[in-house]
């Protein structure tokens, strides 16, 4: 069970930092951009979101600065540092290559023991 | 550089913390107003859509908690409270308060004596010119075990500098008591009756004043004295003209020479009066008894082992001689910081240790980080009880004649204050930053 909510906890930091890395967002619009590229299949909790980016900001992959929304409204907008960017990367390698090795063990016929 | 950002804005948080915490509402805010505005657009009504939005968003106090909690504030104030809720409970059990710190107390205190004493002899660099040139000479009966370091004769010393082409100089120093007057105010104080040439031997300049400064034995200024900073400031209230005054030691008058610097010491710290000492000049058949502390400089290039050799040489010629005084004597050459240390490291750098050990363990478990599996404690014990054991062994067969620092009464008291505050070493109470900590280390992703 811990390890379930450690996996998610991982997953959406890299989800959010994807997000911005297209372009500084709010947070409310992060949460829709996610699941815009994620073509509605995924939905993120909204009380998991602000505690993700307050921390992602603590560790100094993201910044923040209060600016205009669309309907003029003052809001904190979230952009991609270069830590970021390079955590960013760093991630992506890391999940892609678990992927494949579990997708190798789970595809292992019973013959290649 | 995770740790440095993280740190930095830590240190925002704290001092911005009331805009910290405006800020947060506003974001908050805003997040459910434009999520309410999205379910407007499906014609709903306002009061309707900023409902469901607060709904689906959850409560507002536990994100900003987290949020706290994400920049480190949490622990923080946790800190707070927890010191508050101490000092509460502090109060109400005053019986377990005084225990507590007074087992604190003696713990620091232990620490502190002993490595004071530790740092002195052990640790901090001597204060001489090209302190690893220097070597003390010890007289070693070869058939007497506890005289395998004794105090030299006077005229052995005189035949050894005569003899020997190993020493660029040697010097004697005659440790004692003498009762030091100076108009109405007499004291008994520690000495070091020394060879004129000590000081310059030693390569130390006084800050007023001079050393005996004579390259031979004897003082040619006749009865004069070097003081102490301590007692300088004590006696004489830091008067530079104290110089050339009058002072009685064992009611002959003497003059002051000059003062040494405040720190100076030779392997025993307590004393503050260096009178010049002349060397009587030796008769046959009398070799004198054996009183002496000698300290010798080694020429350049001569190792320690070569002088041993040529020493041992020349005391083997002193105990054909004089067989009488001499039969079995030996010369023993010695690193001077060994000699320093001889008498305490044995029992120093174990107590040491084993009473930072037990300081530690009072500290973890007034805080009560009370998860101390068994083998650390039987290895905290373990440490005490053999650096008890070997202080012990120290204080019944040492006979070093080179006085130590840490006396041995003062030694004995120190260990049943040990014995009495190690009674009170189980106790249980736990405050809550312990829990706080637990969690905050839990949480923290360790990647």
């Amino acid at each position: 069970m811990d390890k379930q909510l450690d996996l998610l906890q991982g997953t959406l930091d890299m989800l959010i930092l994807k997000a911005v890395s297209l372009g500084p967002l709010h947070g409310y619009g992060i949460l829709l951009r996610i699941q815009q590229i994620s073509k509605d299949r995924l939905e993120i909790q909204q009380g998991s979101l602000y505690p993700a980016l307050y921390r992602l900001e603590h560790q100094g992959w993201i910044a923040s600065e209060w600016g205009e929304s669309e309907n003029k409204r003052k809001a904190r907008y979230y952009t991609l540092t270069a830590a970021g960017k390079r955590r960013l990367q760093a991630e992506t390698e890391n999940w892609n290559s678990m992927a494949d090795v579990i997708a190798g063990i789970l595809g292992t016929k019973p013959e290649e023991v | 550089m995770r740790l440095w950002s993280e740190l930095r804005s830590w240190a925002q948080a704290i001092r911005h913390r009331a805009l910290l915490e405006s800020e947060m509402d506003a974001e908050l805010r805003f997040h459910i107003e434009a999520r309410a505005e999205d379910l407007m657009r499906g014609s709903v009504s306002r009061e309707v859509a900023m409902r469901r939005a607060r709904v689906e968003f959850g409560g507002i106090e536990p994100i900003k908690e987290e949020g706290r909690e994400a920049r480190g504030l949490s622990l923080f104030d946790c800190l707070h409270q927890d010191l508050r809720f101490g000092l509460r409970m502090l109060r109400k059990n005053p019986v377990f308060s005084i225990t507590a710190i007074a087992s604190l107390a003696l713990g620091i205190a232990a620490v502190v004596s002993i490595f004071t004493a530790a740092d002195a002899l052990l640790f901090r660099p001597l204060p001489y010119r090209d302190a690893s040139k220097l070597v003390m000479l010890w007289e070693s009966n070869r058939v007497r075990p506890d005289a395998s370091h004794s105090v030299v004769s006077p005229d052995n010393f005189l035949d050894w500098k005569d003899r020997n082409s190993v020493f660029e100089d040697m010097a004697v120093v005659d440790e004692g008591r003498s009762v030091f007057n100076y108009g109405e105010r007499s004291e008994e104080l520690r000495t070091q009756s020394v060879s004129a040439n000590f000081f310059t031997l030693l390569g130390v300049q006084a800050i007023h004043g001079r050393t005996f400064a004579s390259e031979s034995l004897l003082d040619s200024q006749g009865s004069t004295l070097l003081i102490s900073h301590r007692l300088w400031l004590d006696w004489f209230g830091g008067d530079p003209n104290v110089i050339g005054r009058r002072v009685l030691l064992d009611s002959f008058p003497r003059t002051i020479l000059g003062v040494m610097p405040a720190g100076f010491s030779f392997g025993n710290q307590e004393v503050d009066l260096w009178p010049s000492m002349q060397l009587r000049p030796s008769t046959p058949h009398d070799r004198g008894p054996r009183n002496m502390i000698v300290v010798a400089r080694l020429k350049e290039g001569i190792t320690a082992g070569q002088a041993q050799s040529q020493m041992r040489g020349i005391a083997s010629q002193l105990e054909q001689e004089d067989p009488q005084f001499n039969k079995n004597w030996t010369v023993v050459v010695e690193q001077i910081r060994d000699s320093f240390a001889r008498g305490v490291k044995i029992s120093l750098l174990p107590l040491l240790g084993a009473v930072s050990l037990l300081l530690v363990v009072a500290c973890a478990n007034v805080a009560n980080l009370d998860k101390l599996s068994p083998w650390y404690c039987a290895m905290v014990h373990g440490s005490w009880l053999a650096g008890w054991l070997l202080a012990r062994w120290e204080l019944l067969s040492s006979r070093s004649c080179f006085p130590a620092y840490f006396s041995r009464p003062v030694l004995r008291i120190h260990l049943h204050l040990l014995l009495l505050w190690r009674s009170f070493y189980s106790w249980r109470w736990r405050p809550p930053i312990c829990r706080h900590v637990e969690q905050w280390t839990s949480t923290r992703q360790w990647r």
